[in-house]
């Protein structure tokens, strides 16, 4: 190994770090994953309630829009 | 590239199958990522969770990225970890790489050794050698394997500026990891 370093050598370095490295600690992942679900459920569930009430005002008003 | 693409433009229709799969495709590289920014586990854990909360606001307010997901990701998370950083000290860094390439390995060859050294000096010397910008952008570029162009999106620089940044960054690393070795 030479007193040098060159840019190759540091580059490999990075390689076996990223080899290394840990992970998503399973536990954690999968509670994320279910907290990220429940609030893309929550966002999925809530939209069509926003758009009733849009469509609720508008058929009070004389629109002609439906779900 | 079209399966990403297709991934997109369903999951700003808040498709729940499209956006679960973007979840699974990029929480474990933005929990390493945010994890070598910011050492603490438990603080990467949560920037996980912050990262993928904004994405789902902003794709139901009708916004969100149109291009490169993997790059706004990683932009959402540098910009939570340098916001959360103000208050927080580094502690222990990438240290438990090294420790989990040797584990199990009772005789490690003299290469086997010098790479290690060298692992540690390098890891040190990104800690304490170079500067936060120096940093990021190395990470980004040989961690992450980021063009200069999507590293300057991400951290909100110029690429001319990401080059200077990333020669100096490892013209500093050269240097420390010559210095080590000097010192065996």
């Amino acid at each position: 190994m030479s007193l040098e370093t060159s840019d190759a050598e540091i580059a490999q370095i990075f390689t076996r770090l990223k080899i290394g490295e840990a992970g998503y600690p399973p536990r954690l992942l999968e509670a994320r994953r279910i907290e990220f679900k429940q609030r893309v459920a929550e966002i999925c569930l809530g939209r069509p309630i926003v758009f009733n009430r849009q469509a609720h005002s508008e058929r009070n008003s004389g629109g002609n829009r439906h779900c | 590239m079209n399966d990403v693409v297709s991934l997109l433009k369903a999951a700003q229709k808040l498709d729940e199958e499209a956006l679960t799969a973007i979840f699974d495709q990029y929480a474990p590289a933005i929990y390493k990522y945010t994890l070598r920014l910011c050492h603490d586990p438990i603080q990467a854990d949560n920037i996980v969770g912050d990262v993928f909360a904004q994405l789902l606001e902003q794709f139901a307010a009708g916004k969100g990225p149109r291009t490169n997901l993997r790059s706004y990701l990683y932009q959402t998370a540098y910009h939570l970890v340098v916001d959360r950083s103000r208050d927080n000290q580094h502690t222990a860094p990438l240290e438990v790489a090294v420790d989990r390439l040797d584990r199990g390995q009772l005789t490690p060859t003299q290469t086997q050794i010098e790479e290690r050294v060298m692992m540690e000096a390098l890891i040190s010397a990104m800690n304490s050698e170079l500067t936060d910008d120096q940093r990021h952008v190395i990470i980004l570029r040989f961690l992450e394997d980021f063009s200069l162009k999507e590293t300057a999106d991400i951290v909100g620089k110029e690429v001319n500026n990401i080059k200077v940044i990333q020669n100096r960054g490892i013209a500093k690393l050269r240097k420390a990891l010559g210095l080590q070795l000097e010192e065996m």
